[in-house]
């Protein structure tokens, strides 16, 4: 079977299934529904591998397949394909998308079984699967964008699915508009590049990128990136825009997963990726992108310390994961970054099923408090949480581990790095070892703390299944990219990762290159890296001496921090201030316009242009005595006046 | 100077003979019959075959440019036209007096009689150049009016309002004979042809002429009521009979305006500027005070008296067009076409109101008209269509009157007087637009009369018709006025 | 001949109406012809040659002789859709009054006839006063369509319509007259009112200068044009008429009666004005992003859903007037296609509050709340078309705006910058809108059928899911294969855009 073929069913089969389901969305049979949205996901998975292998065979060179369908948009000289391209980086994307998503799609049929809306539910999963592929696949940005808005627009059906709930709805709501706004912001990036380059095609973009970086903040190539990096900020989760992910936990557990853990959230870095030519060409932008970035991760993390909602403490971890990400790419290094991206995938999506695993063994409790040694009631789901929590806290030789590492190394070593960066990384790092330490004592450890009448069971095969898949993933996933470093005492293990992605990686300028890129620099590595990992496994440990060995211990700590605590607690009261300082004074000011403007203006001149007229009538009809002298009076006037007027000269 | 009538004579003026032996008839017959009035439809059908008679004869013999009376009487186009639309107008003017209760009397034949002869005198103002035989035809056409508004048999108002016309119209014939003498001392001629050739010199020449000239144009001004001197026309409009009224607004205006339009043809105006000048602004004013009153009437005859006024502003506008264009015959042609599409809409109009007033002296006001257009849907909507072709609307006959009208206005480059008119037709579409609302929009029960009345309905059906349809294939009409006043 | 059809079958139609006798067949019968109709103007699509600029179609006869005026009628690339969109609509629109139009049903169908008549009239006319009769004509049966079956301020709403629009259009009347006046100089002696000579004119233009010829004509135009956009600051009567008016009314109206205005300013105001429309683009372009923003933030705090879609509307025709006036190729192309979307999911909206209005009696926002368990196949119907209103890819509103957008942007990057955030505006208030009437827990007046079945909200009847379906379709089929659309208009875009100096049309 070609390519084209391949691509073609890839992409169409999730859409089958978004139809099939979506013509009978009424239906509440979840096996129906839950067989057909998975085998159209599966289908979609056997194409990526195909695709994959595909790829691998041919020769490096040559790793690109392209089919162009139709001709989408074509206006004077700007002309859109409905083209798709698989090489190194898509590749890998579809293969997360269609991978994680069919066991998503397998552990929903057992968490959704009882749901009324569950066909209507996979029509949804299917659907944001088709515009996800199409995000990773289009060969030009607005292709992109059309996955870009379509994957908010499923976002904002799922997070908004039980919408009888009006918070629920509301958080769709938030959601979509707050990507509407990086959106408009991607847009105008769009506008500048394509005015600049003349295309929107990635691969020509790349091609046409300047070699010698844009040093002015006002260059083209700056502002067009830096544009399209806010439209990342809001489909990513960033400072500004990252205040819609936590309300999106709104939705169903495996939704958070598939669309907030592991796919959509992390198309900003697959797009920064994707272009790094170009953002390469604009160190400025790339600094932004990387302290945006080191804040994001420290910033979320001091807030996931004091959730006390499950979801939403992985929520918080997301954000300063794909924190993280940014970091990366903003520092040059794409490589980790996108391998970054993928083990966060595969941990975060198990620890998102895993604590929807919880939440349906606990029956829809979500708060921490109210659970604690479940460790022997869910043993399968307390493994695999397990596991994911080893490999996010970068536990040696977990997964989390090798793509953390990578990205702290970087930020310290890149010539477009800092060592700022790198101590923003360890904070980081070690705020995540607390908190998700915090998480599993809370959930899993410890003595109960469950309610009388809730009895909490182990979940199906359904949903096990996949967990475990994915636990052994977020185990052995960093093994691909495995650094010089230390795979030189691991018998000489190849790092698969940057071998495969070396043709599409642009190296950040030679010119630009520093000290640490002669020999000497093992030690430093080994050294920076011990530093992190041994500072990250103490915060882990104080977290389990706060809440296992002397719990309480915490409430103490919270008292000494008082206000500061306050603060984090209520997530430094951002929400607050964007409705009080911008969104409030707009609706305020809307109504006055349309007070002003609208009513008591423009309307007041046309009534008043009326009155005026009318004012004229009611005049001229005073003369209108009925009275006939005064008639006769008129003509005399009249008379006069025109005489005096026409015999004067 | 020797006078000698000869068979030529005669037969240019049979038109004129004819309607008068035909106004004799219906009297005539009820002075045998000992003074009891006769079939009041005999009557009728007498007096329209009179018109049809004299109308076929101004047909033939009409146009041919010859004079009558050593050069007292001139049978140009513009007396066949004038005088065939001022027939047709009377006409229906005749049927709605026939079907109207309030003139549908013991005395029908004497208002027959009258309303011929005021008819005749119609005829001798659009044909006389001579500007005595001129003002004799004035006066026989006004003072069978005074009378025939008098004759209601229901109303004081209508006796008060013949009373206010009467006077007020003698004071104006009394300016305008005034005028003619000036006229005479400073030329020693008062025939319009003479003065054609000289008037704009003499303008500038003689102060004494333009003295008299301006007199005589204000007389005129009275006649159509021009503002100021239109303080007369919504109380007439108003008491008179309602087909009385209809017959003053149409048959009467088309022929002053005819007439007046002869006095402008002698390009005095272009002698002075100040004499231009002034004219422009009476257009201005009129159009816009009769607007502006209409506004805020709530009763219907009054409403239409002043959108009549507003459109004398209008006509105006043609008429100082034709004064001062070197080829008046297309601005001429374009006011007479104006007449005629005046005087079907207004027709229309006033036919209806005369159909549904309940009684002379219950006033039609717009409220009466809620529901309008259930009890009535045809009559609705020929109301409609009159009132949008008033406001000027296409694709009726009105839009096109005014588009030739400003358009010759605009070609001589008096664009300011075109921008005052279609200002003011949108002004006007504010009060034709309120009896549709009412009849369309407004439930309830029209409050009026219902007694059938055919001959009126078929006149207003066949003018609704006429203005929707002439005025799409108005080309050839057109350029039938043109060639016979060029 | 077809075009001729076109614009007085309706006519035809009218009259048979008028004279039928049954009054329980009226509807069936309307409908009937609106479909022949509609299938006429596809004959024509047919027939249209898509390569050529030039006007097709051609018929040319003498009307007025006097004045050069001609029955003069033919259509290009600009015109084209517009008239298939008219004629696409009236079905819909007849099928989905069936229910709420009950009084006087013959004069309501008769006057949408006479009413397409009108509009496909302004649409194909090439002669000024044939222009100008057709373009007033349409004034009336939208008069009494809003005044007679309109809503309890029907009437104010319908005189503030009527003046607005004959107010602005006088104007044009006097500059239509003036310009005749010129022709005789390039037709060599004849007065002619046929746009072809008027195209040829070369009015005297001086910048800076108010009271000279060209500019004084272009806002003779521009102006009855803009009142009909309608464009900020003159959009007052837009909400009026649309919450008064029934649901037909309000979707020929954003339907097609607006696209009249936009559609006139490529056909008459650029070529005509060449110079005074570069020289004073500027004005327009700043007026339609302040309606694009005034629009959205103004209809962001509606609590009537209808005048949310209607100042829905300003914003949206702030689009078009900005991509009509950066006058270049993205910018012009986007503001075509942007017509089209605009008539097809404003319609769309407005049929949608028709039907719940049937049902509920009632447009407060407020009221609603949790419609989306009671009526889903409505709401789904309604998110769709949220979608294409909001220019989600893959609906048609995103073709228009995203290349008006564009073309603003090679315009003016700030100017872009602040059309940009209408997108966001945009979103919020329909969003919001959305999230009020069929999310949360249920409104005052939402009632589930089996909790209530007395006055239960039923859902899309098979009638309601007819009169939605080729909506939809056309929404996606817009959004996926602009082309098959856009591909009529291009060479007439390119033409126009290539010759704004000294603009012509060859007659094919």
């Amino acid at each position: 079977m070609n390519h084209q073929t391949l691509i073609a069913i890839l992409l169409l089969s999730p859409l089958i299934g978004f139809l099939i389901n979506g013509l009978r969305y009424k239906s509440t049979n979840y096996v129906i529904a839950g067989t057909v949205a998975t085998l159209a996901v599966a289908t979609s998975f056997v194409c990526a591998i195909m695709l994959f292998l595909g790829l691998v065979d041919a020769p490096v060179e040559s790793r690109r397949l392209t089919a162009d369908f139709f001709n989408w948009i074509a206006v004077d000289n700007f002309k859109i394909n409905a083209g798709f391209v698989v090489d190194q980086i898509s590749a890998i994307m579809i293969l997360i998308i269609t991978g994680v998503g069919s066991l998503i799609h397998l552990f929903s049929i057992g968490y959704m079984h009882h749901d009324k809306g569950v066909t209507k539910y996979f029509a949804y999963l299917n659907l944001f699967v088709f515009n996800m592929l199409i995000l990773v696949l289009g060969d030009s940005l607005l292709t992109m964008f059309v996955g870009w808005e379509g994957v908010g627009l499923c976002s904002y059906l799922l997070i908004g699915f039980w919408f009888s709930d009006s918070a629920k709805a509301a958080a769709g709501m938030k959601a979509f508009i707050t990507n509407r706004i990086g959106d408009g912001a991607f847009l105008l990036g769009m506008f500048i590049l394509f005015m600049t380059f003349g295309t929107l095609n990635m691969y020509e973009l790349n091609a046409l990128a300047p070699t010698t970086v844009e040093a002015s903040w006002l260059g083209a190539v700056t502002l067009g990136t830096l544009l399209l990096f806010v439209g990342a900020t809001g489909k990513s989760a960033q400072i500004p825009l990252y205040v819609w992910l936590p309300d999106a936990m709104a939705g169903p557990t495996p939704v958070s997963a598939l669309i907030h853990a592991a796919t959509m959230v992390t198309a900003g870095v697959y797009m920064i990726i994707r272009l790094n030519p170009l953002f390469i060409a604009a160190p400025n932008t790339m600094m932004v992108i990387a302290t945006i970035g080191a804040a994001t991760a420290v910033l979320a993390a001091t807030i996931g310390l004091t959730q006390y909602d499950i979801k939403k403490v992985l929520a918080y971890s997301t954000v300063s994961q794909l924190g993280y990400m940014f970091l990366a790419v903003g520092v040059g290094a794409f490589g980790a970054g996108m391998m970054h991206l993928m083990t966060h995938a595969f941990f975060k999506a198990l620890m998102f099923l895993g604590s929807g695993s919880v939440i349906h063994g606990m029956h829809e409790e979500q708060d921490i408090r109210k659970m604690g040694g479940l460790k022997k009631y869910m043993p399968i789901t307390h493994a695999t949480f397990f596991m994911g929590w080893l490999a996010i806290i970068g536990f040696p030789l977990f997964s989390g581990f090798f793509s953390k590492d990578e990205i702290l190394w970087k930020a310290f070593s890149s010539p477009r790095g800092h060592e700022l960066f790198w101590v923003a990384g360890v904070i980081g790092a070690v705020l995540t070892a607390f908190y998700m330490t915090r998480l599993m004592a809370l959930t899993f450890w410890g003595q109960s703390r469950v309610d009388k009448n809730v009895h909490p069971h182990e979940s199906t095969a359904l949903m096990t299944v996949p967990l475990i898949i994915l636990a052994i993933l977020s185990v052995v996933g960093g093994f691909v990219g495995v650094p010089h470093v230390i795979g030189q005492y691991l018998g000489h293990i190849p790092n698969f990762w940057e071998h495969w992605l070396e043709p599409v990686i642009k190296a950040i300028p030679a010119n630009e290159m520093t000290a640490f890129h002669s020999e000497n620099h093992e030690a430093l590595e080994w050294s920076l890296m011990g530093t992190s990992v041994s500072l990250a496994m103490i915060s882990a440990l104080t977290a389990y001496m706060f809440y296992i060995v002397k719990p309480g211990a915490s409430e103490k700590f919270k008292k000494l921090l008082g206000p500061i605590y306050n603060l984090v607690n209520n997530k430094y009261f951002v929400d607050e201030m964007y409705f009080a300082g911008i969104i409030n004074p707009i609706i305020r000011q809307s109504k006055n316009l349309w007070q002003y403007v609208d009513v008591n203006f423009i309307d007041k001149m046309t009534y008043w242009t009326s009155d005026v007229v009318n004012g004229g009538g009611k005049v001229v009809r005073s003369f209108q005595t009925g009275n006939m002298q005064q008639y006769a009076m008129y003509i005399g006037v009249g008379l006069v006046i025109v005489l005096s007027f026409v015999l004067m000269r | 100077m020797n006078v000698t009538i000869g068979m030529s004579d005669i037969l240019l003026i049979s038109p004129m003979i004819a309607l008068f032996v035909f106004s004799l008839l219906p009297l005539a017959s009820k002075v045998l019959a000992g003074n009891k009035e006769q079939n009041t439809a005999a009557t009728l059908i007498v007096a329209l075959i009179g018109l049809v008679i004299s109308g076929g004869l101004l047909v033939v013999f009409g146009g041919s440019d010859k004079t009558a009376f050593n050069g007292q009487l001139l049978f140009d186009g513009l007396t066949q036209w004038a005088g065939i639309i001022a027939l047709i107008a009377a006409g229906a003017g005749l049927i709605l007096m026939y079907e109207n209760q309030s003139t549908n009397q013991s005395q029908f034949s004497e208002i027959m009689f009258l309303a011929m002869n005021s008819i005749l005198g119609m005829l001798i103002l659009v044909s006389s150049v001579h500007l005595l035989t001129l003002f004799i035809g004035l006066e026989l056409m006004s003072l069978s009016l005074y009378l025939m508004i008098a004759m209601s048999n229901e109303q004081k108002i209508s006796k008060e309002a013949a009373i206010k016309y009467f006077i007020l119209g003698s004071f104006a014939s009394a300016l305008f004979l005034f005028g003619v003498s000036y006229i005479f001392g400073s030329t020693n001629t008062v025939d319009i042809t003479d003065l054609m050739s000289n008037a704009a010199t003499l303008v500038k020449t003689s102060k004494m002429f333009l003295f008299g000239l301006t007199f005589v144009i204000l007389g005129f001004c009275f006649k159509v009521s021009i503002v100021p001197f239109h303080a007369w026309t919504p109380d007439v409009y108003q008491g008179a009979p309602t087909a009385v009224t209809s017959f003053m607004a149409t048959a009467v205006k088309t022929v002053s305006f005819a007439a007046f339009l002869r006095i402008f043809a002698t390009q005095a105006l272009n002698g002075s500027q100040n004499l231009f000048d002034v004219l422009q602004w009476l257009a201005v004013i009129t159009m816009t005070v009769g607007n502006l009153a209409a506004l805020v009437q709530t009763n219907f005859k009054r409403t239409l008296a002043y959108s009549s006024i507003s459109h004398s502003g209008y006509i105006l506008v043609g008429l100082i067009t034709a004064g001062i264009s070197q080829n008046s015959a297309y601005s001429a042609s374009s006011v007479l076409f104006y007449l005629l599409t005046y005087s079907v809409m207004t027709m229309g109009a006033f036919a209806i109101a005369s159909m549904i007033e309940k009684s002379e002296n219950h006033f039609l006001s717009n409220e009466d008209f809620a529901g309008f257009a259930k009890n009535r849907p045809v009559l609705a909507l020929c109301l409609s269509v009159f009132l949008l072709s008033l406001a000027g609307l296409p694709p009726t006959l009105g839009f096109f009157g005014k588009f030739y009208l400003f358009s010759a206005a605009v070609s001589e480059g008096l664009v300011w007087l075109a921008l005052w008119g279609v200002i003011n037709s949108v002004i006007s579409v504010y009060y034709y637009l309120r009896p549709i609302v009412m009849m369309y929009m407004r439930d309830g029960e029209a409050n009026i009369a219902d007694h059938p009345q055919q001959a009126t309905t078929v006149t207003v059906v066949i003018s609704a018709i006429f203005i929707l349809i002439v005025g799409l294939f108005s080309s050839p009409l057109f350029t039938l006025f043109e060639n016979s006043l060029g | 001949m077809i075009l001729s059809t076109l614009i007085f079958l309706p006519i035809i139609f009218a009259l048979i109406l008028a004279a039928w006798p049954q009054k329980s067949t009226i509807r069936h019968l309307a409908l009937g012809f609106s479909i022949i109709q509609f299938l006429v103007s596809l004959v024509m699509l047919n027939g249209f040659d898509s390569n050529s600029s030039a006007l097709q179609f051609v018929e040319n006869y003498v009307w007025i002789e006097r004045f050069g005026i001609g029955y003069f009628v033919g259509i290009d690339g600009i015109s084209v859709m517009l008239v298939v969109l008219t004629t696409f609509l009236m079905p819909i629109m007849i099928l989905g009054s069936w229910k709420s139009i009950e009084d006087r049903v013959k004069g309501f169908h008769i006057a949408l006839f006479i009413l397409q008549t009108a509009m496909i009239g302004s649409f194909l006319a090439l002669d000024a006063v044939l222009f100008y009769v057709f373009w007033e004509l349409s004034l009336v049966p939208m008069y009494f369509i809003v005044g007679i079956w309109g809503g309890a301020r029907r009437i104010y709403a319908t005189v503030k319509f009527f003046i607005y629009t004959m107010a602005g259009s006088v104007l044009m009347l006097l500059a239509i007259i003036f310009m005749m006046r010129l022709t005789p100089e390039v037709t060599g002696g004849n007065i002619s009112a046929s746009l072809l000579d008027f195209y040829k004119l070369k009015i005297p233009f001086v910048a800076g200068e108010f009271f000279t010829a060209q500019t004084l004509l272009f806002f003779a135009f521009a102006v009855a044009f803009a009142i009909k956009v309608p464009l900020f600051p003159l959009h007052t009567w837009l909400p009026d008429a649309h919450v008064e008016a029934p649901t037909p009314g309000s979707v020929v109206l954003a339907g097609v009666m607006l696209k009249m205005g936009t559609y006139c300013y490529l056909r008459w105001v650029l070529p005509l004005f060449p110079e005074a429309s570069e020289h004073f683009a500027w004005l327009f372009v700043v007026l339609g992003v302040v309606g694009i923003v005034y629009g959205a933030l103004v209809a962001m705090i509606q609590p009537d859903v209808k005048k949310l879609v209607a100042y829905s509307s300003v914003s949206h025709m702030g689009y078009v007037i900005v991509g009509i006036f950066v006058m270049n190729s993205f910018g012009v192309n986007g503001a075509l296609y942007q017509m089209l979307n605009h008539g097809i999911s404003t319609g769309a909206l407005f049929l949608l509050i028709g039907m719940i209005y049937e049902r509920t009696h009632t447009r407060e926002i407020a009221k609603y709340g949790g419609l989306a368990s009671a009526m889903p196949n409505y709401t789904i119907a309604f998110i769709i078309v949220t979608m294409s209103s909001i220019a989600v890819p893959l609906t048609n509103g995103f073709i228009g705006e995203f290349l008006i957008l564009m073309g603003t942007f090679k315009y003016n990057p700030w100017v872009a910058a602040v059309a940009v955030t209408g997108v966001v505006f945009g979103a919020a208030y329909m969003l919001w809108m959305v999230k009020k009437v069929f999310f949360g827990p249920k409104g005052e007046v939402v009632t589930e059928s089996e909790k209530d079945s007395h006055h239960a909200l039923h859902d899309l009847s098979v009638r309601e899911f007819v009169v939605l379906a080729p909506l939809v379709v056309m929404i996606f089929w817009m959004g996926v294969f602009p082309n098959h659309f856009m591909d009529f208009s291009k060479k007439s875009i390119d033409h126009l855009l290539a010759n704004k100096q000294n603009y012509s049309l060859e007659v094919k």
